[in-house]
């Protein structure tokens, strides 16, 4: 790996005594560690939680669930590399004070960025998949809550292994966010419980509406592994954002139909919203709604909680969820964590 | 100079609140670059640049963009009036932007480093106080009144 210094070059006389670096540029929890003089940078983020199953005060497990590396590279060209391991479940114990073993490594990500131009940037390697909004920023300290919404975990594959062009384009009069991303390969370091694409091509804009609110829409086209019985599924998805004075409104809605029609459609939503109860104390409720006839499943999930801004990389989340079927796949009842960047 | 005052005034009234009035010095900010880039930024581009999301001079060169610490009263008033937010209110966004790898703005301790960075770094840009300004660099766009402005404001260094 070539190194290169990323710093830039001050080209200042030594007696002037008061042009020393700011500490802002030196190592706290949140910022990452830069190694001097080869440009990378690494850091991660945490999650410690607890779970309760409300009618099953006895299933309670609490434990490690999330720790990930981040590293990443960026010189004075044109040229940014970011890699992401993920280690999740790596200790987890039972109401009865048992260690079980559901300990999993992935590489989340591993990608090479060419910067080309503000309006046209290249990508190759393995990233997020660009549908929505919550995939792209899923760490836990991002998020208000320890639990996902549904349709970003189970509606499309979270990564893809392939190439990426995006950038940022005047259009009506705005600046619009996009991407556009194909994959036709195996996806690198699969996680065990995912469908990862088999052939996808799709793309995401997000538009400023004003100064406090996005909208975005998603288009995806893809086959997954193992799914060889269902062999093509496009997906349509919108989402919006709102912040104003520390609240916070957002949504996602998607449609993703199946080849096969039918029980193989599948659709859904979420809305949150966010209240500032102080300067560091925050109220959260979510609703979702997910239909999967294929699995004779239609939910409607109602999420209320709390979260604590300890530092501005540090949240202590709380959470009481209910889903209005019994899904093994959908996680509600009591859910607390602490969430942390490092 | 650049002044700050925080002033409590209290009424008589032993019912009333007491206000908590502050406000930052009235002279503006200049925001200033290494040469050959005048007429080419807008406000929408500062912001842009400040938030890391813009990274290249219309020429294709890198742009080196550099803050003032957070005590520094001039970094408040420079983030409120062009990113719309206090530096802690920016937190949240740059925790988005290390998921992505993407770090803050690189800090300079103080405006006369500013200065000496921004006159000798091809691509560089930053901001200091208008009536600092002592070295030859080229002055793009000031800040005054919480607002950026696109020509130079009226103001007398001398009083």
């Amino acid at each position: 790996m070539i190194l290169f210094s990323a710093a830039p070059h001050f080209a200042w006389s030594d007696d002037v005594t008061n042009t020393t670096v700011s500490s802002e540029n030196e190592y706290w929890p949140g910022s990452g560690l830069e190694i001097p003089g080869t440009g990378f940078k690494i850091g991660g983020y945490a999650t410690v939680g607890n779970r309760a199953d409300l009618s099953q005060p006895q299933s309670r497990e609490f434990g490690l669930n999330d720790f990930s590396l981040l590293m990443h590279w960026e010189g004075e060209g044109k040229l940014r590399f970011f890699s992401e391991l993920d280690f999740q479940q790596l200790l987890t114990l039972d109401q009865g004070s048992n260690i079980t073993q559901h300990a999993s490594v992935d590489l989340e990500r591993l990608y090479a960025d060419y910067m080309y131009s503000d309006k046209l940037n290249f990508r190759a390697g393995k990233f997020l998949t660009p549908i929505g909004r919550w995939n792209v920023i899923h760490a836990s300290p991002l998020e208000w809550t320890t639990s996902r919404p549904l349709i970003t975990e189970y509606m499309f594959p979270t990564n893809v292994t392939g190439g990426m062009v995006f950038g940022t384009v005047p259009a009506l009069g705005k600046e619009v966010d996009y991407s556009g991303y194909a994959s036709s390969q195996t996806d690198w370091g699969t996680a065990p419980n995912v469908e990862p694409f088999n052939d996808a091509r799709g793309m995401h804009a997000i538009i400023s509406v004003n100064d406090d609110s996005e909208l975005g829409v998603s288009f995806a086209e893809f086959d997954q592994q193992n799914t060889t019985f269902e062999p093509h599924k496009e997906l349509l998805g919108l989402d919006y954002y709102w912040s104003r004075n520390g609240y916070e409104i957002s949504a996602e809605l998607a449609y993703r139909s199946s080849g096969l029609g039918g029980l193989y459609n599948e659709s859904g939503l979420y809305v949150q919203g966010v209240i500032p109860l102080s300067n560091r104390w925050y109220a959260i409720s979510r609703y979702e709604y997910y239909d999967r006839p294929v699995l004779q499943a239609s939910v409607n999930l109602f999420l209320a909680g709390v979260a604590f801004r300890l530092t501005p990389g540090t949240l202590l989340k709380a959470e009481v969820s209910h889903a209005t079927q019994n899904q093994p796949w959908v996680t509600d009842g009591f859910l607390t964590s602490i969430a942390l960047l490092f | 100079m650049l002044r700050i005052y925080t002033v409590q005034s209290c009424l008589l009234a032993s019912l009333m609140i007491c206000p908590l009035i502050s406000w930052a010095t009235d002279e503006p900010i200049a925001v200033v670059a290494y040469a050959g880039h005048t007429n080419e930024l807008k406000k929408e581009d500062l912001v842009r640049i400040f938030k890391r999301k813009k990274l290249f001079w219309q020429d294709g060169s890198r742009i080196h963009a550099v803050n003032l610490p957070v005590t520094n009263p001039l970094r408040l008033v420079f983030s409120q009036a062009v990113l719309g937010a206090t530096p802690n209110e920016m937190a949240a966004y740059w925790n988005d932007q290390y998921f992505h790898g993407i770090s803050p703005t690189f800090v300079l301790s103080s405006e006369e480093a500013v200065m000496r960075f921004v006159a000798d770094t091809p691509g560089a840009i930053g901001y200091v106080s208008l009536c600092n300004i002592h070295t030859k660099i080229d002055v793009l766009l000031w800040v005054g009144a919480g607002h950026v402005l696109d020509s130079a404001p009226d103001y007398d260094c001398h009083k």
